[in-house]
């Protein structure tokens, strides 16, 4: 029995351990990994959502005016 | 848990979240698309 | 390009063009919103449901309206400057709480020809008990979501304009109550289709003379030299904030009246697509906002506040008539949210409360009577919880996100799948809110809806796999 206690103790020393230094050692490395988003992504995402902005005006004003002739609107 | 291994952990369980119930409304979407309404599914 | 402090300090649009702009758009606003009102048929259904025929061009700009709050003019700026990408990702995912209730929307114009809240679809498909957890939970939420845009448009009527916060407040209430008083839910959908017009266009074009000004290369080396941790798509802060506005705005859509009474108010062929469209439509909205937050980081502005920021950058590119627009576009948000919030919560209390719970026996006209003098009601109650000014109130309210999130899953569940459990349910509302609750308070705010959602799906899963209920669909055709 006691035996069995102390490698369930060993064992989960050993898990944590084997869980927990990979974690500390990327705390401990200083710097967290970094990913800056390159210009060609920005640009998508800024003037892509500009662009969706006017398009969903347009679209709707569209829409809209489709809806009044035929007399849809409401 | 401002730590980037904590971050991570709360991201991946955010997005798992996400996907589930994203998953299960259009599972339910689906089910139900050509069947009667009212019936028993 | 640093702008004075005296500016920053003082309001950026003199009292008299102020003015001017509240009277014209206050009389405008009541002026349709009264005569958009005297269509129609004149019964309750039309008053709170504005006949229940709106088409796919009125459906969609009343979401995009309703959605974009104050907020997402001045804080998404915020979001930005903060966070950098990762606040404007995170801001922007809100949308999918409208994408995704699309689908949902299409089963409850279906299954709920004469539904007429979300209020009704709970008692019906749950019963009584849970009906009761979900009002405390909807009235929680709705009662906070009233007074910080009430507390909001005094505050930014203030800063904008120098009014004073009662005042501010008073005359955004004010005329929001009027013509949602007399016109309903068509008052509400017909201004909200110029209020979303307007939104949009003025941003479109505050952002395109921004960006004129400062090209995105610019921007990116100006941020990649003084602040490269905002172009990171690894921050730490970021990926903890990134899923929270998405499960924060499912719960939001997903339970409360504001889009259920759109969806009875649409037409069923335009249901699905004004969701969609709306969802795809609003989230451009926080990406541009958060990019003006961005410019203003790269070109050093001096902040008076950081929640000021739209009305700095719109000021210093086009002067007096950049502030001018920038109010308008506040003073069309602040309504387009404040006059839904009134108009399908007053639906909401007159339907499940006044004529279900205490008066079943009420005629048509006595029920259109009841939401009318709701309206009047919520409107003087807005004004009473908001008369002292509380400014930590909009940062407190999120943890409303715990208590929403809980009814993301029995709202879907219950609407798909008949064996969906009643008891499973309440377990899930009660125990998703406590758990949320718990983790705002002792982890951090961020983690709210996120665990409340996480915990609810759970107990709604299980507790249906363990006792199947077998539902019948017709119930809810004839409520």
């Amino acid at each position: 029995m006691a035996r069995f206690r102390m490698t369930t103790r060993w064992a989960l020393t050993l898990a944590a351990l084997a869980v927990l230094l990979p974690v500390a050692k990327a705390g401990e490395a200083s710097a967290p990994p970094r990913w800056l988003a390159d210009l060609p992504l920005l640009q998508v995402l800024i003037y892509g959502s500009v662009a969706g902005l006017a398009l969903s005006v347009l679209i709707l004003l569209l829409i809209w005016w489709k809806e009044w002739r035929r007399g849809d609107v409401w | 848990m401002e730590s980037f291994a904590g971050a991570v952990v709360i991201f991946a369980v955010g997005g798992v979240v996400t996907l589930a119930t994203t998953v299960m409304v259009i599972q339910g979407h689906l089910h139900w698309r050509g069947r009667d309404p009212w019936g028993e599914g | 390009m640093v702008i004075s402090p005296t500016l920053a300090v003082q309001p950026f649009l003199a009292p008299g063009i102020a003015w001017a702009l509240v009277v014209i758009f206050s009389v405008l606003w009541i002026a349709l919103g009264v005569s958009w009102g005297r269509r129609g048929s004149g019964d309750a259904d039309d008053y709170m449901l504005a006949g229940r025929n709106i088409g796919l061009a009125l459906s969609t700009a009343t979401l995009m309206a309703s959605w974009v709050t104050g907020n997402t003019t001045l804080l998404a700026p915020e979001f930005g400057y903060r966070n950098g990408l990762w606040g404007m990702f995170s801001y922007a995912l809100a949308g999918l709480g409208l994408v995704l209730f699309a689908p949902l929307a299409l089963r409850i114009k279906t299954l709920m020809p004469k539904g007429r809240t979300s209020g009704d679809f709970i008692r019906l498909r749950y019963g009584r008990a849970a009906w009761w957890v979900f009002m405390v939970i909807t009235a929680t939420y709705t009662l906070g979501f009233l007074m910080t845009q009430a507390m909001g448009a005094g505050i930014l009527l203030e800063a904008l304009s120098g009014f004073d916060y009662r005042l501010g407040m008073v005359v955004v209430i004010g005329v929001s109550t009027i013509y949602t008083l007399y016109g309903g839910m068509r008052a509400v959908v017909g201004t909200d289709f110029i209020q979303s017009l307007l939104i949009m266009g003025l941003l479109v074009l505050v952002a395109v003379l921004a960006l004129r000004q400062f090209p995105v290369p610019e921007l990116h080396r100006a941020l990649v030299e003084e602040h490269p941790e905002r172009l990171n798509l690894l921050l730490p802060a970021g990926l903890l904030i990134a899923w929270n506005s998405a499960l924060f705005s499912m719960g939001e859509v997903f339970h409360n009246n504001i889009w259920w009474s759109r969806v009875f108010s649409s037409r069923a062929s335009v249901v699905f697509s004004s969701f969609v469209l709306g969802g795809l439509a609003w989230m451009t909205v926080p990406l541009v906002t958060g990019s003006i937050g961005l410019v203003a980081l790269a070109q050093s502005v001096d902040l008076p506040q950081v929640n000021m920021l739209f009305p700095v950058v719109a000021s210093q590119l086009l002067g007096a008539g950049g502030a001018a627009l920038v109010f308008v576009v506040v003073f069309a948000s602040l309504t387009s949210t404040l006059d839904s919030l009134l108009a399908s919560t007053a639906d909401l209390v007159a339907e499940d409360v006044v004529f279900k719970l205490l008066n079943p026996n009420m005629s048509d006209a006595q029920l259109r009577q009841a939401t009318r003098l709701v309206v009047l009601g919520l409107g003087l109650l807005t004004l009473l919880l908001s008369w002292p000014r509380l400014d930590s109130l909009a940062s407190v309210l999120f943890f409303t996100g715990a208590l929403v999130a809980s009814t993301i899953w029995p709202v879907a569940y219950g609407l798909y799948w008949p064996s969906a459990n009643r008891g499973a349910a309440i377990a899930a509302m009660v125990s998703g809110s406590a758990v949320g609750l718990a983790a705002y308070v002792l982890i951090a705010p961020y983690c709210a809806a996120l665990l409340s959602a996480a915990v609810s799906a759970v107990v709604m899963a299980v507790g249906t796999q363990l006792q199947p209920e077998r539902f019948d669909w017709l119930t809810l055709k004839e409520g």
